[in-house]
């Protein structure tokens, strides 16, 4: 009797135990970004706003395809794919039943959100499947369909994105949140959270009445005054990298541009700004996704950089900082100590994101939404208005790639600095949550405790 | 310049002068005043700023105490003194400690100045600030100035050094740098009296500097320059009196203060402390324009004040003038109002009052005295007159009466002596005695026309035709065989008419016309003119004759005075009678030997109410 009652007791706990960690439907996630993103406006982006719109996407919105934590491509819209005529055409087999607010989501209404975000293809439905055709081969078109940017959203009635995703837009207002809705028509399942609210903040908001102090989790900026329950980051992810204005100011000359690298000490970037944090480099590319990125040659060379200043010798060299950034702001003024002991003087300048073009070289942290090299490469090259890199051909290779790269980055008019990591902190009450390698959450899987 | 006016001017210049000395002393001294309390205010500034200096160091030096004591910063001391310690965590260290602490400057170093934090420039980690090592004195006791680097240029400021280590045992040495910037924000914590700007000079370059107060950057004043440099070049404090802008009421006497660095010879900056003389200047303005108000009230006030005892003062005199002129002119009987004279109408005992009261008494008395002169002058030339009439009837009635006599008795003798010729000499003496006896009564009758003058009965005469009627009444005498005598003629072709009697003027014509003919018996020129003049009508009536002595000229219209050997002395008499009758005058010009000139001058008909009311 005495060992059948230890036994009930026994299993009494146990099930406890399990009711304790097993996810809970309802209540709101409330998401600290920030960033002041309009998905309105598409252009003129920063890392954050981009974080903020790949967040957004991800969840309203669904994609061809996804990879899994390997990389590797998994069916999301389309549940099958076969190529054709050297990987020049692509027939994408489409999920049946899939709803939006909206209706069914149909193979006309995929095709034509890809094909604006991609002029270089010609996308059609062909019956059940999507056709993709290029004039050159598209080999690592699988992992292009799974970026966010490729995401199949539509437009709703009032300018408001929709999707398939788990969640849909439900209340929006400019530069302060967004919050969607659980969607439970979704194909994959209804999330658990009912809602999950994005609130924006800028730089440095983050303290006293700010609302960023009642969020349940943080991405990249965690205020120090709370004690966050859990820690995750990416690997080094987003590119910070000096993009200079080519052909106009000082930035116009290549021995200064040169000089001005030369002179920069990525180490104590790294080991000091950045905590350690990230990778220090000299490429586009983070060596966890090139596998190259240790050949690029980061030393400071001070003697070289001063011979090419005295070549070029300018007044004053303007370099502009995302203003919202406060690390943007230390590298930014880093870089200037740096040109200093070359005897070059930088003015170091604040600006909106979208304005750091103004100044002769600016600061810029560009987010790297792909794992895969090719796609990540070309995607950076787009993002950094590098038209020779954007269309190169050929990139199977880590030699063709690191070969295009080192190409590119010859005349100095973009020089790489470090890749830095995402990061997520999330209070105790928030469960299931995880980050992949590339900064993705897996926002349908989260679940909340309710409010004490 | 007539005396009133003098006076005016006198009186006028006595107020002007006393006001102009009297606000020019009182401006005098409040100018001694003011600048005496302006640099005692200057001095009370400068005695400020050396006191909160010497309290701004002595808490600098006690924060770096308290700071290089401080948990966090023997933590990161302790940590950096381990092999391998990274300074990465404590990159924001010196920053929060600038915040807690309110300091413009700290950096946490290397003891060979090493940076591994820096509040007022964070990127500058790693670098190295050389003269960190070679500084002498890093116990943080006394302040030192230094420009210090920042990413907005070097910036002055006050600078405290403390040596530190992890603890006793340890033998790595760290150095901690706190300072407080001297720009704007440090001149605005000084609480000055009002009036009191407090200035920061900092050299920039080979330029003259910059110049900023406590609201910021300010343009430099050019008028600055001499003591900034006295006071740079000689390390030392400079006074001087400078506007330090343009704007009126800003001159400012300013004292200079330099700011040494620890190692230069020279000053980093000057602290300028300027008193505003603007109160002085507005008090320099209100005396001014109080001054010229009461100058030109005075000068008013004195004006008047000086017009009515300018007035008291010289109107007896002008009233003596005037009544000096009226008495000249023959108003003998005029005479001056003595000022509170007595009631009675007499002048009162002057004796005792003023010299101008005096003087009119003298000039009442000297006109009173001139009439009783005139009075007797008229009575002894009346007796005078009567005597030369008496002797002109004895000499006249005389020269009848001896034939008279000297008939009757011979006709007495004849008839004593019963001659036969008595008929005859009765005859002959009869006719002789009524001829003299006519005569008597001729000589009766002109003395008598002459105390019976008419008066004019006025009408319009034509002087030139008059003129040329009595032309022609003396054309047969003097046309005539035996006469020498050429007459010429000259008659204006303007008005020549007037209001007159025409028989008097006729008269008086003849007469003068007789009169040049008598004075040219051996013959000559006889000259008739009429001019017209303004409002006169002129006739000359000229001879060429004997002419006459200065004497007998001046005697000429005597009556009873004759030049003739037959005359009665009165013709010309006559002619001045029936001429100032008229209203006109006459005179006479004449030298021996050179003819005579009568000329007689009428008044135009405008005058006619005149001589009309004298009729």
């Amino acid at each position: 009797m005495k060992g059948i009652c230890l036994l009930l007791v026994a299993a009494l706990s146990a099930v406890a135990a399990c009711a304790e960690t097993r996810p809970k439907f309802g209540g709101t996630l409330v998401v600290g970004m920030r960033g002041s993103f309009s998905y309105e406006n598409k252009s003129s982006l920063n890392a954050d706003d981009e974080l903020f719109r790949d967040a957004v996407l991800t969840n309203v919105c669904d994609r061809l395809v996804v990879l899994d934590d390997a990389g590797d491509p998994r069916s999301a819209l389309a549940v099958s794919w076969r190529s054709e005529r050297e990987q020049r055409s692509w027939y994408l087999t489409l999920r049946k039943n899939v709803d939006t607010p909206n209706g069914t989501l149909g193979a006309q209404a995929i095709a034509t959100p890809l094909a604006l975000a991609n002029p270089d293809w010609r996308v059609r439905p062909e019956g059940d499947e999507l056709l993709i055709q290029s004039e050159k081969p598209l080999p690592n078109l699988l992992s292009e369909l799974a970026e966010p940017r490729n995401s199949v959203c539509l437009t709703a009635e009032d300018g408001r994105w929709i999707g398939s995703g788990p969640f849909q837009i439900a209340d929006f207002r400019a530069g302060q949140y967004i919050e969607l809705k659980a969607f439970d028509q979704a194909w994959q399942g209804r999330p658990f959270l009912n809602f999950i609210r994005f609130n924006m903040h800028s730089s440095g908001a983050a303290g006293g009445t700010s609302p960023t102090l009642r969020a349940d989790l943080w991405q990249n900026e965690v205020p120090e005054t709370v004690n966050s329950g859990v820690t995750q980051t990416s690997d080094a992810l987003d590119l910070l990298a000096l993009v200079f204005a080519p052909n106009r100011g000082a930035g116009a000359d290549l021995r200064l541009r040169k000089a001005i690298s030369l002179a920069l000490d990525r180490s104590s970037i790294f080991s000091v700004l950045l905590r350690r944090t990230g990778e220090p480099g000299a490429s586009l590319l983070p060596e966890w996704i090139s596998g190259y990125a240790h050949l690029f040659d980061q030393s400071q060379n001070l003697l070289e950089a001063k011979r090419l200043e005295s070549l070029a010798p300018v007044q004053t060299v303007s370099i502009a900082y995302d203003s919202s950034d406060p690390l943007a702001k230390l590298i930014a003024e880093r870089v200037a100590v740096n040109a200093a002991e070359a005897r070059i003087h930088m003015q170091v300048v604040a600006q909106p994101a979208s304005q750091l073009g103004n100044a002769d070289v600016s600061l810029q942290r560009v987010r790297i939404a792909s794992p895969h090299p090719a796609a990540a490469l070309q995607a950076l090259a787009g993002l950094l208005r590098m038209p020779r890199l954007q269309a190169a051909e050929n990139l199977t290779s880590a030699e063709s790639l690191y070969a295009l790269e080192s190409e590119a980055l010859q005349d100095y008019t973009v020089i790489p600095l470090a890749h830095v990591p995402e990061r997520v902190s999330a209070s105790t009450r928030t469960h299931d949550w995880r980050m992949n390698r590339w900064g993705e959450i897996n926002w349908a899987d989260v679940w909340t405790e309710p409010q004490p | 310049m007539s005396l009133r006016t003098r006076l005016l001017l006198i009186y006028g210049s006595i107020v002007l002068i006393t006001v102009s000395v009297i606000s020019y002393s009182v401006y005098a001294g409040a100018r001694r005043a003011f600048n005496l309390w302006t640099n005692q205010t200057v001095d009370l500034v400068t005695g400020q700023l050396r006191r909160e200096f010497t309290l701004e160091g002595d808490d600098l030096a006690r924060r770096a105490a308290v700071i290089a004591s401080s948990q966090p910063v023997r933590v990161m001391a302790t940590a950096l003194s381990a092999p391998g310690g990274d300074p990465a965590p404590y990159l924001n260290l010196a920053a929060t400690i600038a915040g807690e602490q309110q300091l413009d400057f700290v950096e946490l170093l290397s003891d060979d100045g090493t940076i591994i934090s820096s509040a007022h420039w964070p990127a500058r980690f790693g670098l190295r600030e050389p003269w960190i090592a070679e500084a002498t004195d890093r116990r943080g006791q006394t302040p030192s100035l230094r420009y210090m680097e920042t990413p907005d240029g070097d910036q002055l400021g006050r600078i405290v050094l403390r040596e530190f280590t992890a603890d006793s045992t340890s033998n790595r040495k760290f150095v901690l740098l706190i300072g407080r910037r001297i720009d704007s924000a440090f001149l605005r914590t000084f609480v000055l009296p009002e009036g009191t700007r407090l200035l920061l000079w900092q050299q920039q370059g080979s330029g003259t500097g910059s110049l900023q107060d406590a609201s910021g950057p300010i343009s430099f004043s050019s008028t600055l320059k001499p003591v900034i440099e006295q006071s740079r070049s000689t390390a030392s404090e400079a006074r001087a009196r400078v506007r330090l802008d343009d704007s009126p009421g800003t001159v400012s006497v300013v004292n200079t203060i330099p700011l040494m660095g620890a190692s230069s010879r020279l000053p980093l900056a000057l602290l300028v402390v300027a008193s505003s003389r603007r109160d002085l200047n507005y008090l320099q303005e209100r005396l001014l324009r109080v001054g010229l108000i009461a100058a030109v009230a005075g000068i008013f006030v004195s004006i008047l004040v000086s017009r009515w005892w300018a007035a008291r003062i010289s109107r007896p005199i002008e009233e003596l003038s005037h009544a000096a002129q009226d008495v000249a002119a023959g108003n003998w009987e005029r005479k001056v109002e003595v000022r509170d004279a007595p009631a009675d109408g007499t002048t009162g005992d002057v004796a005792g009052r003023d010299e101008v009261t005096r003087l009119i008494g003298s000039f009442n008395r000297m006109t009173d005295e001139l009439l009783r002169q005139r009075d007797r002058a008229v009575q002894a030339e009346r007796v005078a007159a009567w005597r030369e009439l008496a002797r002109r009837l004895a000499h006249e009635l005389k020269n009848p009466l001896f034939p008279l006599q000297i008939t009757v008795e011979n006709m007495m003798k004849a008839r004593q002596q019963s001659s036969p010729e008595f008929d005859e000499i009765f005859r002959e003496s009869t006719a002789t005695l009524l001829a003299e006896l006519n005569n008597l009564k001729k000589i009766i009758g002109r003395f008598s026309d002459f105390s019976k003058m008419p008066a004019p009965q006025l009408q319009t005469v034509d002087l030139n035709a008059m003129l040329r009627e009595v032309t022609r009444l003396f054309a047969p005498q003097l046309n005539g065989p035996s006469s020498n005598v050429r007459v010429q003629t000259q008659f204006t072709d303007g008005d020549t008419r007037i209001a007159g009697d025409p028989d008097l003027l006729r008269r008086a014509f003849e007469n003068l016309v007789l009169n040049a003919i008598d004075a040219m018996p051996q013959g000559g020129t006889l000259r008739i003119a009429t001019s017209s003049v303004e409002h006169e009508v002129r006739v000359e009536i000229s001879d060429t004759g004997i002419g006459l002595t200065e004497e007998e000229t001046r005697r000429l219209f005597t009556p009873y005075y004759t030049t003739k050997q037959h005359g009665t002395g009165l013709g010309l008499a006559i002619v001045q009678s029936v001429i100032s009758d008229h209203g006109a005058r006459i005179s006479v010009s004449s030298h021996p030997g050179q003819g005579t000139t009568f000329r007689l001058e009428f008044q135009r008909p405008s005058a006619e109410p005149a001589l009309a009311s004298r009729v």
